[in-house]
């Protein structure tokens, strides 16, 4: 359970640096963003609960703030046209995960709050994460093969 | 309420929850790029203005300088010709190419007011003044109670484009006999009031119309200013333009 706590954050990580890169805002914001995820993370880590626990308040906050992220994104593509392919790609990846951390943390909210449900419910909700994990990286997939190929220069001598 | 029950309502709820909160997440977004989309076309508006009157001025100077230069040369040469042979021929092309050195004195004016950047904007406004009340028979009557000084030479263009633009306006569709005009300046502003008694017109068939290159141009300068426009016209009882320049905005050469 360590482990999976200490991958959320350089997960979370990861992503505000893929998106400092994408949409070419200021660093500015994604460094307030890392600082106020880290502070969560620690929270939820050392204060709240013990790091051998499933850390749910970070993956909920860590996942709402790549969905924002990816809906700002989207929205940036869409407001300056669809015209270039490069465009298109990050249109896609960035759809794809506005649906998959979308749920991730709706369903980390069950976790966050524990509201003693049916066993069978946990487990549904899980085997729904797993449908959307397959749509998900088939999405990721097409934006990967989408992506240009890079034009070859050629010097004529 | 059995356990299956309370399971379904707080999954909607919490649905419902985040449903609300990606909305949300969503206007925010799409707010904040809307509006950084219309200041990215407010910039590209602005720098096309300044290009524009960039441009105006290197025209206008060619005009003046190079052209005007030239053709002066012309005519002192065809006077000394004439005088020489009393050739009426030679005479008649000298007035020809006078009155042409003229209309492209009128032409390089139009472009860009050479008094302006010599003078001022007092000396600008007050010469265009004059040259109206000589046009035509109306009535102008003028209070320029501003120091021009300090102002910018491209904000003075502005203002000067601004008023231009009104008084051609009102000379050319309100039908007015009269014009008044008022500048005054405090520390914080510069309130520039323009009336007249023609015809005005009616203000909600104009908000509903697009507006005309004219009325474009006004705005746009005046949120180059970063003015404010304030139109108080009647149908048949004349118009009011108020303008509220921040002085600062005259003294500094940055943007609003």
């Amino acid at each position: 359970m360590a482990n999976s706590n200490i991958y959320t954050l350089v997960e979370f990580g990861l992503f505000l640096w893929l998106f400092y890169r994408l949409s070419k805002q200021k660093i500015v914001l994604f460094l307030v963003m890392g600082i106020i995820g880290s502070v969560a993370w620690a929270a939820d880590n050392v204060v709240f609960h013990s790091i051998w626990h499933d850390n749910a308040v970070f993956r909920m906050l860590s996942s709402i703030l790549v969905v924002y992220l990816s809906i700002d994104k989207i929205n940036q593509v869409l407001f300056n046209g669809l015209k270039e392919a490069y465009r298109q790609t990050d249109l896609l990846l960035c759809f794809s995960f506005f649906v998959h951390y979308t749920y991730k943390a709706f369903l980390s909210t069950f976790n966050v709050f524990p509201m003693g449900l049916h066993s069978e419910f946990y487990t549904r909700l899980w085997l729904i994460l797993g449908l959307i994990n397959i749509a998900t990286n088939l999405i990721y997939t097409i934006a990967i093969l989408w992506i240009p190929k890079q034009q070859e220069y050629i010097l004529r001598s | 309420m059995d356990t299956q029950t309370t399971g379904v309502y707080l999954t909607l709820v919490t649905s419902l929850a985040f449903v609300t909160l990606l909305l949300l997440l969503f206007i925010v977004s799409f707010l904040r790029h809307q509006h950084h989309k219309m200041e990215e076309y407010k910039k590209q508006v602005f720098r096309e203005i300044e290009l524009i009157d960039r441009e105006r001025e290197r025209i206008a100077t060619d005009l003046h300088d190079e052209l005007g230069t030239g053709l002066s040369a012309i005519g002192l040469l065809l006077r000394q010709s004439g005088d020489a042979s009393n050739d009426p021929l030679l005479k008649k092309a000298n007035q020809q190419l006078e009155k042409q050195v003229r209309k492209m004195k009128e032409i390089a004016h139009g472009l860009i007011p050479f008094i302006l950047e010599s003078h001022g904007l007092v000396i600008a406004l007050t010469d265009l003044i004059e040259e109206i009340k000589m046009a035509g028979n109306i009535y102008v009557s003028a209070s320029l109670l501003i120091n021009d000084a300090n102002y910018q030479p491209a904000k003075s263009v502005h203002l000067y484009r601004i008023i231009r633009e009104i008084l051609t306006n009102t000379i050319k569709h309100a039908g007015a006999t009269a014009i008044y005009i008022s500048a005054e300046q405090d520390e914080k502003k510069i309130l520039l009031t323009i009336r007249d008694n023609g015809s005005g017109f009616d203000i909600r068939q104009l908000q509903n119309s697009s507006p005309g290159q004219g009325l474009q141009n006004i705005h746009t300068r005046i949120e180059l200013l970063g003015a404010s426009l304030s139109l108080n016209t009647v149908k048949g009882s004349g118009t009011a333009y108020l303008i509220k320049i921040p002085l600062l905005s005259m003294l500094t050469t940055h943007g609003k």
